[in-house]
């Protein structure tokens, strides 16, 4: 079966479920709706401009979250995103769907189905167990709300003794959210090659992408099983994934060449993924301690046969809350060590966006002054390539609800590994958010 | 963090004669009997805390809260905020063990999973007020001793006036008293005051307990109102308390992680 005819297929039997759902919990009538949501105003300049890529965002972004809770048993759950960047076209989103889901309650069991996010692992910055949902890759230093969802259905089962066991399976695929070609973040793309017929003579390149839908000749079903317990004072679960790789690797292919110009397409790279985790959390007095560990194989790109590249992360991290929870005056610092090491790769390594923590150390400190203003610093050391990456960041809460932040990303350190190749990409960041 | 159910036991007391009225009761009696009286199942409240500073801004935090203390006297507790909009939907789950370490969790809907959190320490403020976690624990008689001082009228209203201090000296090393003066009404041991003093044996901070009515589903009358004043920041917190729902049957499962993470 192709892909748009399993697609249809997948899309038409959802809408039945959805349906069939929405009859079964209206029989209830207690229905109530809770609709929230944020609009953000972000402005961004980078210190120093570069010729030919896009140096500035000025984008409005406006989420909406809907809530309709049928009864106990039952709830709809929706964020619509829409956001225009005025500089740059490949951020434009207008009313996508990030989550849409019916989200049903059993004595023993939650099962969902729709577009959802589902996170794994218990690390607090990176975490290697975390494969399930794309990144959006538009922005690499964009953190915030960065996971997109997938269409999927998902069922956790509770045990006696607090165990859980928890399954997933998608038949949707997922296109990369990837960075415009001329992005700060797409490099070693030149802009000019030597016309063939004269080669004395230059002709200008122009890059786009080919189309970004995968097949599932070269990917496939997702699905997971996740088992876990929380008993005294640990929180542990092991899991297996049969996924899809969603870090982005594209291929070069000539599109047309005439006397005005050259257009290379860049063709993505998908790669299935097969990944087993381990993961655990627990707290010692005021510690909280937390790892991860992740085995991990991606098939020959753009096939689900054979296992290309093998390779392992782990991560262990402790953290250390100051004063109080939430709100107002608190210390919270997290450090954590990720090692990556790789065992089979066809590719090289160092430069390569997958494997760029391989040996690294991660720093939060968040700072709340009071209630309304705070300074959260993250750091990223890099051992081996000795990158430096910070991101300090003061916000200020004008009034309940609203809040402005300024904050900036600063790489330095040795011109080596992935983060290597970004020195120069510092820059500042100013915005504006209403939660309503 | 059932620190808040111990204040409202310690305070909602029902209306209860003494049980020997020929032997005057001591000061340690008077204590248990608050106890005694407001030991409950299980209960559901909206919450809503108001944190005055003392230029007399005001900000307000609003939630549910939700409790349990099962046979074995372990205790659940669940607070789900719903303002200011920018926290609404976080949640805060703890579970309290007489005997070993304490679960805690804290859902952050921006994080999208529970994350387990370590405990606070005793002198740590509860959600930016001026109520510590000290101040809102299960107290635990046998660690102070209690002295009557007498009877003393407040706001009208003839009570015991009770000087408690910690008597041992792992209690004196995390707390952030030296002793606390309690003013319980006399005829229905209802805490209505207490005086909390520091470790330099200074008045540090007030608590006042007000509108005391009765609630469906209790035995007891509940404190609707708490008020702390901290003198030394002159700022003041307020707790409202609305919607009681008392023993309504809440099971285990209603403090579970699955329950924090419920959208």
């Amino acid at each position: 079966m192709n892909s748009q005819g399993m697609r249809k297929r997948f899309l038409i039997g959802f809408g039945c479920w959805l349906i069939i759902g929405s009859c079964f919990a209206q029989k209830k009538e207690k229905i109530s709706i809770d609709l929230q949501g944020a609009l953000e105003l972000d402005h961004i300049s980078y210190f120093r401009e570069i010729a030919n890529k896009i140096n500035t965002r000025n984008e409005g972004t406006l989420v909406v979250k809907g809530i309709v809770n049928f009864d106990e048993e039952a709830t709809f759950k929706t964020v619509i995103e829409s956001r225009k960047d005025l500089q740059d076209p490949f951020r434009d989103r207008l009313g996508y769907v990030r989550e849409a889901y019916f989200h049903f309650v059993d004595r023993k069991m939650d099962v969902r189905a729709g577009k959802q996010i589902v996170n794994w692992g218990t690390a607090d910055m990176y975490n290697p167990n975390n494969n399930i949902n794309p990144i959006d890759y538009t922005d690499f230093f964009e953190l915030d709300d960065n996971q997109l969802g997938v269409w999927m259905f998902s069922a956790k089962r509770f045990h006696k003794d607090n165990k859980y066991t928890e399954v997933l399976i998608s038949p949707a695929l997922p296109t990369l959210a990837v960075p415009n070609p001329d992005s700060r973040w797409v490099l070693g793309l030149p802009r000019e090659m030597p016309n063939p017929l004269e080669v004395e003579k230059m002709l200008p390149i122009v890059y786009g992408y080919e189309d970004l839908q995968p097949d599932y000749k070269d990917v496939g079903l997702m699905f997971g099983l996740r088992n876990g317990i929380s008993a005294n004072n640990w929180d542990i679960s092991k899991s297996i994934l049969v996924g899809t790789n969603y870090t982005p690797s594209f291929a070069n292919s000539v599109q047309g060449i005439d006397s005005s110009g050259v257009q290379i397409r860049l063709r993505p790279v998908y790669q299935r993924l097969y990944a087993l985790g381990f993961d655990f959390a627990t707290t010692r007095k005021s510690l909280g301690i937390r790892g991860e560990l992740a085995l991990k194989g991606l098939s020959e790109p753009n096939s689900k046969k054979g296992i290309a590249t093998i390779y392992y992360e782990y991560t262990i991290g402790i953290d250390r809350t100051f004063s109080q929870l939430l709100f107002d005056k608190n210390v919270l610092v997290i450090l954590q060590w990720v090692r990556q090491r790789v065992l089979r790769e066809q590719q090289p390594v160092d430069n390569n966006i997958r494997f760029f923590l391989q040996n690294a150390l991660l720093l939060r400190t968040e700072w709340q002054f009071n209630y309304y203003s705070g300074f959260t610093l993250q750091t990223l050391y890099t051992l081996d390539a000795q990158n430096i990456y910070l991101r300090p960041s003061l916000k200020y809460r004008v009034l309940d609800g609203l809040t402005v932040t300024a904050q900036a990303d600063v790489l330095f350190g040795q011109p080596n590994g992935f983060l290597g190749q970004y020195l120069g990409n510092d820059r500042w960041q100013v915005s504006l958010k209403y939660d309503f | 963090m059932n620190y808040l159910l111990s204040i409202i036991t310690l305070l909602s007391i029902s209306v209860f004669a003494p049980t020997n009225t020929d032997k005057p009761m001591s000061a340690k009696d008077i204590m248990a009997k608050n106890k005694q009286l407001t030991e409950s199942g299980d209960q559901a409240v909206n919450f809503t805390l108001d944190l005055i500073n003392k230029k007399g801004k005001k900000r307000r935090q609003e939630s549910i809260w939700t409790y349990l203390t099962d046979g074995s006297d372990v205790r659940y507790s669940l607070f789900r905020f719903h303002a200011p909009s920018d926290v609404k939907g976080t949640g805060f789950l703890s579970i309290e063990y007489p005997a070993k370490a304490d679960d805690r969790w804290l859902f952050l809907p921006a994080l999208g999973r529970s994350r387990r959190i370590s405990a606070n320490e005793k002198t740590d403020r509860f959600m930016g007020s001026d109520f510590t976690y000290e101040d809102l624990e299960r107290v635990n008689l046998v660690d102070y001793d209690y002295e009557l001082l007498g009877e003393e009228t407040v706001g009208g209203q003839v009570c015991y006036k009770i000087e408690g201090m910690p008597n041992n000296a792992a209690i004196k090393k995390v707390s952030g008293y030296s002793k606390r003066v309690f003013y319980l009404l006399k005829d229905q041991y209802q805490v209505i005051k207490i005086d909390y003093f520091n470790k330099k044996g200074e008045l540090s901070k007030t608590f006042f307990g007000k509108e005391i009515k009765e609630v469906a589903g209790s035995t007891s009358p509940k404190i609707h109102y708490m008020e702390m004043q901290n003198l030394e920041t002159n700022h003041t917190s307020i707790i409202h308390f609305s919607d009681f729902k008392i023993d309504t049957g809440i099971a285990t499962d209603a403090f579970s992680v699955r329950a924090l993470e419920k959208i």
